[in-house]
């Protein structure tokens, strides 16, 4: 492997240094370096195992600060107080909520495909710890720039939809099974428009690196790709079985969805890689659509993290604000409406960047002036897609069909899943 | 040094999980083994500087098809009695190792060309650049390939309709 991407990475050089006393293939440090001369390839190693070891933590550290923040905030919004007995404000309860599951008995059920069962959990969540090794946090702070970011992103997170196959079919429950045949269904359908709304992003920046794609945004993304970005954070929050697409785990019609049959670490386990997820998802938001970590006054690191908590901020918004849809409308919205209207983006995205570009050396480049009118088509092409798609829908409505998938709903085996 | 035990250790880890695919009674497990082979094929792609196509094979074969195959084992009946064998053993093993043959022929008998060390950071330098290089042979030398294969996929859309509406 080429070691260029090491030489421009802060914490890997500076880690570094201290153990061998010169950065990586560059000049000499001002302190002696740790290790004896000749053993360098050891502080290699270290270093980027250190900083594997930063992101791993970070990752947990993040969702259980993510679960207080959660509880507390929809307890704001339901207008009750959230957690607050557990040290200051509260701010222990997550700590004392995983004390709590390390401590309950781990239940195999009677039937059960133990080591699929054990499996389960660890897939679900090495992905979602992986996708942090491409994800830059500030100028120089990555683990690593690949140069197919982008795809790697999609493809390790596509794991997951294993993970909870396994978990789903391993423990021998009806409605664990029923969760997962969900899950699967829900994440392959909204996979797709997540996908091809990035390609609008691919078009524009002409790289798959998410260092390129943060340093091609003289004006954010949002700005430019309003239609991706709509369609981007419906797809998320459905990849991430938020409501309302929470029907993978619908307590309230199929108890708890693929993890009903576990309990104690592994049950912690899913916990984390959920709530971890959300964290990582906004860092790909922020990444893609927020200009990533630039930002004026404050330094890099802490605009990314601003931004990951407005996207966090969001989520529990929604969660709080919106019901569940049902799995017919869930899947019916992904297919008839999203499908079409990612490739709308690629479509409107593709044509405006080809009158509106100027030729130099073989490659298509657009000004500030230019990209503001790409995101001014694309917002109008968007608006004109909603009210083309609503004015569909109020003809279909009338037609008389939609009292017959009513009915559906109060099928409790959840048939319309298997037909 | 590293490089061959890479090389070796995921290699055997491919080759052990096809095997075990065949030879696993439980069906559900058989195809996690599946996945497993799909992913040591994809460390081994990435050895080979063709990050791309590793990433590519996670996608479509891990991400797509192995679930297309795991959908397919829950809903066929027959999915409780396990992993049924087959009939045609004879035949199977008769292609397999024909198929085999060939490719170990083709690999040992063609002369590949090394890279000469003066050339290395050029290499590296289109290894980098290989998505833009692979969509562009795409699109303007195999055009028609790449849409004859987009034709195959639509006939085979418009067939599992069919087959769903009947």
């Amino acid at each position: 492997m080429s070691g260029s991407f090491l030489e421009s990475n802060v914490i890997f050089q500076e880690i570094y240094c201290v153990l061998a006393g010169s950065k990586y293939a560059g000049e000499s440090c001002s302190a002696q370096g740790l290790l004896p001369v000749g053993y360098d390839w050891i502080g290699f190693f270290i270093a980027g195992f250190a900083i594997m070891f930063i992101l791993a933590n970070a990752f947990m550290l993040g969702a259980a600060v993510f679960v207080y923040s959660e509880r507390r905030l929809l307890g704001k919004f339901q207008l009750r107080t959230g957690p607050n007995r557990v040290g200051p404000f509260g701010l222990l309860q997550p700590i004392a909520d995983i004390l709590k599951l390390l401590m309950k008995e781990d239940i195999v059920p009677n039937g059960a495909d133990k080591p699929v069962h054990t499996l389960a959990p660890i897939v679900m969540l090495a992905p979602a710890i992986l996708v942090t090794a491409v994800i830059p946090f500030g100028s120089g702070y990555f683990l690593t720039d690949l140069n197919v970011g982008l795809l790697y992103i999609v493809a390790v997170s596509g794991m997951i939809t294993i993970a909870i196959f396994m978990a789903g079919w391993s423990c021998n429950n009806r409605y664990a099974l029923f969760g997962s045949m969900r899950g699967v269904a829900q994440l392959i359908s909204y996979e797709l428009p997540m996908v091809f709304s990035m390609v609008g992003i691919l078009i524009l920046t002409g790289s798959l690196s998410l260092i390129d794609v943060v340093n091609a945004q003289d004006i954010p993304f949002i700005l430019v790709q309003p239609m991706a970005f709509v369609i981007f954070l419906i797809g998320t929050s459905a990849e991430l079985n938020r409501t309302p697409f929470d029907i993978v785990e619908a307590e309230s019609e199929i108890i708890a969805g693929y993890h009903t049959e576990y309990s104690g670490i592994k049950f912690a386990l899913f916990q984390a890689a959920e709530m971890g997820s959300i964290l990582v998802s906004g860092a790909v938001v922020a990444t893609l659509f927020l200009k990533g970590w630039e930002g004026p006054f404050l330094p890099g690191p802490i605009w990314f993290l601003i931004k990951v908590y407005g996207f966090v901020f969001l989520m529990i918004w929604v969660r709080a604000t919106l019901p569940r849809l049902r799995v017919d409308q869930v899947m019916g919205f992904a297919w008839k409406f999203l499908l079409p209207l990612s490739l709308v983006n690629i479509f409107v995205t593709g044509a405006s960047v080809f009158i509106l570009g100027d030729m130099e050396n073989g490659v298509r480049v657009l000004d500030s002036v230019d990209l503001l009118l790409v995101g001014a088509i694309n917002l109008l092409s968007l608006i004109a897609c909603l009210v083309l798609a609503g004015f569909f829908m109020k003809t279909k409505a009338s037609g008389g069909r939609s009292r017959e998938i009513l009915v559906s709903e109060f099928d409790p085996a959840g048939r319309e899943v298997l037909t | 040094m590293i490089q061959e035990l890479t090389f070796w250790g995921f290699g055997s880890f491919v080759l052990i999980c096809s095997f075990l695919v065949i030879h696993t009674r439980n069906i559900f497990r058989a195809a996690l083994m599946l996945v497993a082979s799909f992913l040591g094929v994809a460390v081994l792609f990435v050895m080979l500087r063709a990050e791309f196509l590793g990433v590519i094979q996670i996608l479509v074969y891990v991400g797509a098809i192995a679930i297309l195959i795991i959908f397919g084992i829950v809903m066929t009946r027959d999915s409780e009695q396990g992993n049924l064998p087959s009939g045609n053993t004879f035949f199977g093993a008769f292609v397999g190792t024909a198929v085999g043959l060939l490719i170990a022929i083709t690999a040992v008998n063609t002369t590949w060309e090394l890279i000469p060390s003066e050339s290395v950071l050029h290499f590296q330098k289109l290894a980098n650049d290989s998505p833009q290089i692979i969509g562009g042979l795409l699109l303007n030398q195999f055009m028609l390939p790449f849409e004859l294969v987009s034709v195959v996929l639509l006939a085979a859309i418009i067939g599992a309709l069919a087959v769903v509406r009947d």
